[in-house]
């Protein structure tokens, strides 16, 4: 009994010492694309022991063969945004004037624009009803949709037993091709008219390019009881940029000093895994939150002496608290051929959800804050000689809920298969294991229609001229450039192949 | 056999990733505040012209637009007469062979005021024909405008929700519909066989052998509520088509009172040039009048407030007024510069490409709300 509080408190104390850094990263990418190289399909909590269980559940390393693992994946994201037609609702061009105050008596932002220029432009000239050159660029609705796109990335894994059967590290990155990684940040609401005028998928996106660097470590302080902890590596960015604005109208005149600076941080993952009888297996995991932080400060200093300055908080990658638990259970065998019987839940608690500017979707409304959600997967394995396949099915209910105020988040339902099959092969003295693997997530089509009480009237009823004190024609009603009204619709799919090869260390 | 069991989850998977990439897609503005028919090209506007080419200042589909007028794409079936595409004509007299923008106009009679409502139903279609006999091929349903003394409009989700419903096309437990299409008096006679169609209840509505063309008095009576103002009922046998929650068929209703109407309906419809007429053979548009009967029961009625009575009662069909098919030609081939203008995907492959294509079809065939 003491020996076993001993190695308990040893384990927990080396967990404890791995996970001080605490908070930083995230790896939405990992946990969208599931376990690469081993068996984990979608269940890599308690099922697969592999490189990659250093994310999904760091106590499963010991599971794994000793190996370096080299994959390539290529993912398909293809979720398609429905806008519904305009019933009116135009900012008229008036506004352009900048002389309209609402009924309260105060000028309304200049962050409204008619609803014309997003369509078409305002063309850059000095005649009547041109805009300064070079004149205002056209941002047609959802012409700069981003929910398409086919992305390669390159999976590397190494797993060494340092103290064999009793404690293993492992490593695991997910890499994409096309840059190291990418942030995009976005508008939920109004405001998104200004820049892109379009719809962007919440969860998938930039997301499917965030940094994923795992380290794990596993040790087995029972014969049936096992201990892990992961790590995800990440940066935290810091920009400053003090400038001296010579001209307003003309940013090529524009002096710049720019500070930057990055520093690494980590976000932890515990795992266990317990041999509850020689047939069923249990694992559990807890991975932090987890996120990738640019905080920007921005000064200016006009040449009339004002200074003004500001800072942003950006957030990408948001993961949120995550608790994973599984099982896994043999249920058949004969001769060379057995079959395992596995089936987990996942809980994530994404109503702590911040967006890519910080900003709570709770703050759009209590109802439209987003909900926590319970993953559900069920599955089988089946080994063969040296072969082993595998084939899961999950639905992962979307946290989103109906977007019928002013926030345009996009996000289905999904329901997904992941499948796979592997094989060791030797290639003279050498053993190989080559394996190939394919998920499809079919994101269920959803449509909503907008509430009007909830979108921001842009141009208020009883608007005045500040010249005349004239009502503002056009401003009884409702007056928009949100980007999802009167409403939108989503749908698609995320799928994506791996090809992988297995090497023994 | 032991590797094909293994093999079979990732086969299974295989056989699930989508061959065809979703799009994004933005659906016709519906009343958007313009001076449209000023005759002046103003921004937001892509015409202002007097011309079939010109749509509410949209430029339809395979026409091109400038100050002076419109004029029409030719290729891919449609035939320049003299040269130029002034005059357009299909390279076929009577075979109709193709895609089309199909708009069915009904006159039902509400029993308000008992005015005259004229329906505009929209569809794709493919055709297929061999000899003097053609079928649907293929099809999508492109929603609902009606007009009289209200405003009637298939909602988003109605939009949604009968785009692949009441199959023309073969899949169809019934069978394709079928027409015909032959030389007759100079020009071609056309039918198109009668079809059924049910909106908000289950199939059990439908006759079982729309070849023995019953009566729809003859049928299953449809699912019916009390009172549709106060009703929270879901009677037997009615389908929640648009996903809003409430049963039946929804519809946006503006004009003497604002609300949405879900309802049960049925119909039938079929269309034949009368004995001894024709219509132009080689034409790009063709009206084929035709015959109709409906029947609704209005399930539930809301969002209208004090004027929810009004708009609780159903619908009659005007059996003394005499409806039409009217068929745009777009084009021969999918992919061809005339179809690929109006048919944003191969149909039933893409719900937004779908809808897209629904938008394309109601600018070539828009409403036309003028009755007999």
């Amino acid at each position: 009994m003491i020996a076993l509080l001993r190695r308990t408190s040893t384990a927990l104390l080396a967990s404890l010492v791995v996970l001080a850094p605490a908070a930083a990263d995230a790896s939405p990418l990992i946990d969208l694309v599931g376990p690469i190289g081993g068996e984990g399909g979608a269940q890599g909590v308690v099922s697969g022991g592999a490189a990659s269980s250093a994310y999904f559940n760091p106590a499963l390393l010991l599971d794994a063969d000793e190996e370096l693992l080299v994959g390539f994946a290529g993912i398909s994201e293809q979720v398609g945004v429905t806008l519904d037609g305009r019933r009116g609702g135009d900012v008229p061009t008036l506004v352009s004037g900048r002389d309209i105050l609402g009924p309260d008596g105060t000028p309304i932002p200049n962050s409204t624009v008619p609803s014309d220029w997003l369509r078409s432009g305002c063309h850059g000239g000095t005649g009547a009803g041109d805009c300064p050159p070079p004149g205002f660029a056209a941002r047609p609705r959802q012409a700069q949709g981003t929910g398409q796109k086919n992305r390669a990335y390159l999976a590397l894994g190494i797993v060494k037993h340092l103290v064999p059967d009793r404690f293993t590290l492992g490593m695991y990155a997910l890499i994409p091709f096309s840059g190291f990684t990418s942030a995009r940040s976005s508008y939920a609401d109004e405001r998104e008219a200004l820049f892109s005028n379009s719809l962007h998928p919440e969860l998938t996106g930039d997301r499917l390019t965030s940094l994923s660097f795992v380290f794990g470590a596993a040790f087995k302080i029972l014969p049936t009881l096992s201990l892990g902890a992961g790590l995800s590596l990440g940066f935290t960015n810091s920009a400053g940029a003090s400038t001296y604005v010579r001209d307003s109208t003309n940013y090529d005149t524009l002096l710049l000093n720019d500070s930057i600076k990055t520093t690494v941080e980590v976000s932890p993952t515990v795992g266990v895994r317990w041999l509850a009888t020689k047939w069923l297996r249990i694992g559990a995991a807890v991975h932090a939150p987890e996120h990738f932080i640019v905080d920007t400060t921005i000064s200016a200093t006009l040449p009339s002496g004002t200074e003004s300055s500001t800072s942003r908080h950006d957030v990408y990658d948001y993961m949120p608290w995550i608790v994973s638990f599984g099982a896994e259970a043999d249920v058949a065998r004969r001769g060379d051929w057995s079959m395992t019987a596995v089936g987990s839940v996942k809980y994530a608690m994404w109503s702590s959800y911040v967006d890519r500017h910080g900003i709570s979707p709770g703050s759009y409304g209590s109802d439209l804050a987003w909900k926590d959600t319970l993953t559900v997967a069920v599955g089988v394995r089946q080994h063969f000689g040296g072969a082993r396949a595998w084939l899961d099915l999950q639905y992962v209910p979307s946290p989103v809920p109906d977007q019928v105020g002013r926030s345009n988040y996009v996000d289905n339902d999904k329901i997904g298969v992941v499948a796979g099959v592997d094989v060791l092969r030797n290639l003279g003295q050498t053993k190989l294991r080559p394996g190939v693997n394919v998920f499809v997530n079919r994101l269920l089509p959803r449509h909503v229609t907008k509430d009007d009480a909830r979108i921001v009237d842009e141009l208020p009823d009883g608007s005045v001229y500040g010249s005349t004190h004239d009502p503002v024609p056009g401003a009884k009603g409702l007056q928009t450039n949100n980007p999802g009204w009167p409403g939108f619709a989503s749908h698609g799919w995320v799928w994506g192949a791996v090809a992988t090869l297995s090497v023994p260390l | 056999m032991q590797l094909a069991r293994l093999l079979l989850p990732l086969c299974l998977a295989a056989s699930l990733v989508p061959a065809a990439c979703e799009s994004d897609a933005v659906l016709l503005d519906t009343g958007a505040d313009s001076e449209c028919g000023n005759g002046k090209l103003e921004p937001g506007e892509a015409c202002d012209v007097d011309s079939d080419g010109c749509q509410g200042c949209v430029v339809v589909p395979n026409w091109s637009c400038d100050a002076s007028g419109c004029t029409q794409l030719c290729g891919d079936g449609v035939l320049a007469v003299g040269g130029s595409c002034d005059a357009p004509k299909r390279d076929t007299d009577c075979d109709l062979t193709g895609y089309w923008a199909a708009r069915e106009t009904d006159y039902t009679r509400d029993s308000v005021l008992g005015s005259i409502q004229t329906s505009s139903t929209w569809y794709l279609y493919r055709l297929e024909q061999t000899g003097d006999d053609f079928h649907i091929a293929e099809e999508i349903e492109c929603g609902v405008h009606v007009t009289g003394s209200a405003v009637v409009d298939s909602t988003p989700g109605t939009l949604r929700g009968l785009l692949y419903a009441n199959r023309q096309d073969a899949p169809s437990p019934h069978g394709a519909r079928h027409g015909t299409s032959k030389p007759a008096s100079g020009g071609c006679a056309i039918t198109l066989d009668r079809r059924y169609k049910i909106r908000g209840v289950t199939e059990a509505y439908l006759p079982a052998d729309f070849t023995t063309n019953p009566a729809l008095a003859d049928l299953p009576p449809l699912p019916s509520v009390a009172n549709p103002v106060t009703s929270t009922e879901i009677p037997d046998g009615t389908v929640d088509i648009d996903g809003d929650g409430i049963p039946g068929v929804a519809y946006a209703i503006t004009g003497f009172v604002n609300g949405t109407r879900n309802a049960a309906q049925r119909d039938w419809k079929e269309y034949a040039t009368p004995a001894g007429t024709s219509l132009p053979a080689a034409s790009l548009v063709l009206a084929i009048p035709g015959a109709f009967d409906l029947q609704e029961n209005v399930l539930r009625v809301t969002g209208c407030g004090g004027g929810c009575a009004l708009i609780g009662s159903a619908a009659h069909a005007a059996s003394d007024l005499h409806g039409r098919l009217t068929l745009s030609f777009i084009g021969k081939t999918f992919g061809s510069e005339r179809v690929a203008r109006v048919v944003a995907g191969k149909p039933r492959d893409s719900l937004a490409a779908d809808l897209t294509t629904c938008a394309n079809v109601r600018l070539v065939l828009p409403h036309d709300g003028s009755t007999p």
